[in-house]
């Protein structure tokens, strides 16, 4: 079993090489995300073998990822008027590998996903808030690995496909402080940060329960403060300039129709999370650190956040 | 490469200083030490609170205006850019080209 994994494994990653190799004159990326649903960050793909008691574990993840080059337009005018206005469209497309065959925590998840972006920036005066609005459609076709509760001691993982499709609006409002860049320094700051987005997630295959598709609505909000504002050479401590934000965000998914074994639900998210970035302000070539504070509390479906109260800090270092 | 006229130049300073101006939440246009393109050469984005999800914003109002004096910036060049005079400087290259 375990042999005919590892030679799956090497046929999906050879295919994936393959495919970057051909494009390679193409915006290509090979990168690699923690989950297969829009990755907060990315990392080079990654391909580990384990061995532990004299058994082998591997584990790969590699997203392919083809993304446009943003298209602009404009109607007309010459940039510099409150009545002109401008607005990017671009796309993306590509496949997605994580795989670990860890008897514990399987994962098995293989598909590809497609998305589209637009993002207007509105007329008004370049002296009042700075405002942007964005509109996306998002679209996966895949399979996972998914643990199933049958109510059974041992976990029970069934391949299941999956699709999902996602389409939503959203925008972001800087406020406008009252002074000059220049004679302020560790001016406050906020922008808030809003969207709306239909879902629509459908599960199939398997012969445990969890079969079916849910359909609804999702609200989200957030709201970040820089106290001392963003430049970090106005906030010096030692070498280094230190930018603190405070980010907090809540969030509300409502469906609005399931079928299958699936039930209608409601789910709740909220994060409020302290950052502490800091930056070389001097010449300095050395371990830049930063730090994250962070309190998750409630779920997220698109996620795949189950119910969750968690603290989390995260020290990080860059070289 | 084909050498820009004054005119040529000045409406592309100005319509960088717009765009930095539309993408800070900084009101640059009513403050006198930084209402124009030359005033903010030195300074970095970042302290005009230009970085993350309002990047876009500058890059897109320029590339989009920019025609018929310059040429949209590619995106590399863009994202080499930290100063207002680098955004200034890419601007002029591309109107260049």
């Amino acid at each position: 079993m375990e042999a005919r994994n590892i030679a799956r494994l090497k046929s999906s990653m050879a295919l994936f090489w393959g495919v970057g190799c051909s494009l390679a004159s193409a915006d290509v990326s090979l990168t690699a995300a923690q989950a297969p649903v829009d990755p907060p960050w990315e990392q080079p793909a990654s391909l580990s073998v384990i061995r532990e008691k004299g058994k082998n574990s591997v584990s790969a993840d590699a997203v392919l990822l083809y993304r446009s080059v943003a298209r602009v337009r404009s109607k007309g005018g010459t940039g510099t008027s409150d009545t002109d206005s401008a607005w990017s469209t671009n796309w993306s497309a590509g496949g997605y590998v994580h795989r670990n065959n860890d008897d514990k925590s399987p994962q098995n998840d293989r598909g590809v996903s497609a998305s589209y972006s637009l993002m207007l920036v509105p007329p008004g005066s370049p002296t009042g808030p700075t405002v942007r609005l964005d509109a996306f459609g998002k679209v996966k076709f895949g399979k996972s690995l998914s643990e199933v509760d049958v109510g059974q001691a041992v976990p029970i993982f069934v391949d299941r496909q999956k699709d999902r499709q996602l389409l939503g609006i959203g925008g972001t409002y800087w406020a406008v402080p009252k002074v000059s860049p220049k004679e302020q320094h560790n001016q406050f700051q906020w922008f808030a940060e809003g969207s709306i987005t239909l879902y629509s997630d459908n599960v199939r295959g398997g012969e445990a329960v969890g079969r079916g598709r849910v359909t609804g609505t999702q609200a989200a909000f957030a709201i970040n403060v820089a106290p001392f504002g963003l430049a970090p050479d106005r906030n010096t401590w030692g070498k280094f300039g230190m930018v603190p934000t405070i980010r907090i965000s809540a969030q509300s998914q409502e469906d609005a129709t399931a079928s299958g074994d699936r039930k209608k639900g409601h789910r709740q998210l909220y994060v409020a999370a302290l950052n502490l970035a800091f930056a070389p302000v001097r010449d300095y070539e050395g371990v830049v650190p930063s730090l994250q504070l962070s309190r998750t509390v409630g779920a997220d479906l698109l996620q795949g956040l189950g119910k969750t109260a968690r603290t989390e800090l995260v020290l990080g270092f860059t070289f | 490469m084909a050498a820009l006229s004054e005119d040529a130049r000045q409406a592309l300073a100005k319509l960088t200083h717009y765009a930095i101006d539309k993408a800070s939440p900084y009101p640059l246009a009513l403050f006198n030490d930084c209402d124009t393109i030359e005033k903010i050469m030195d300074m970095n984005l970042v302290d005009l609170s230009i970085d993350g999800a309002n990047k876009p914003i500058l890059w897109t109002w320029i590339n989009a205006h920019c025609a018929p004096i310059g040429k949209p910036v590619s995106p590399a060049v863009a994202a080499k850019c930290k100063t207002a005079g680098e955004v200034y400087q890419a601007v002029v290259k591309a109107a260049e080209a």
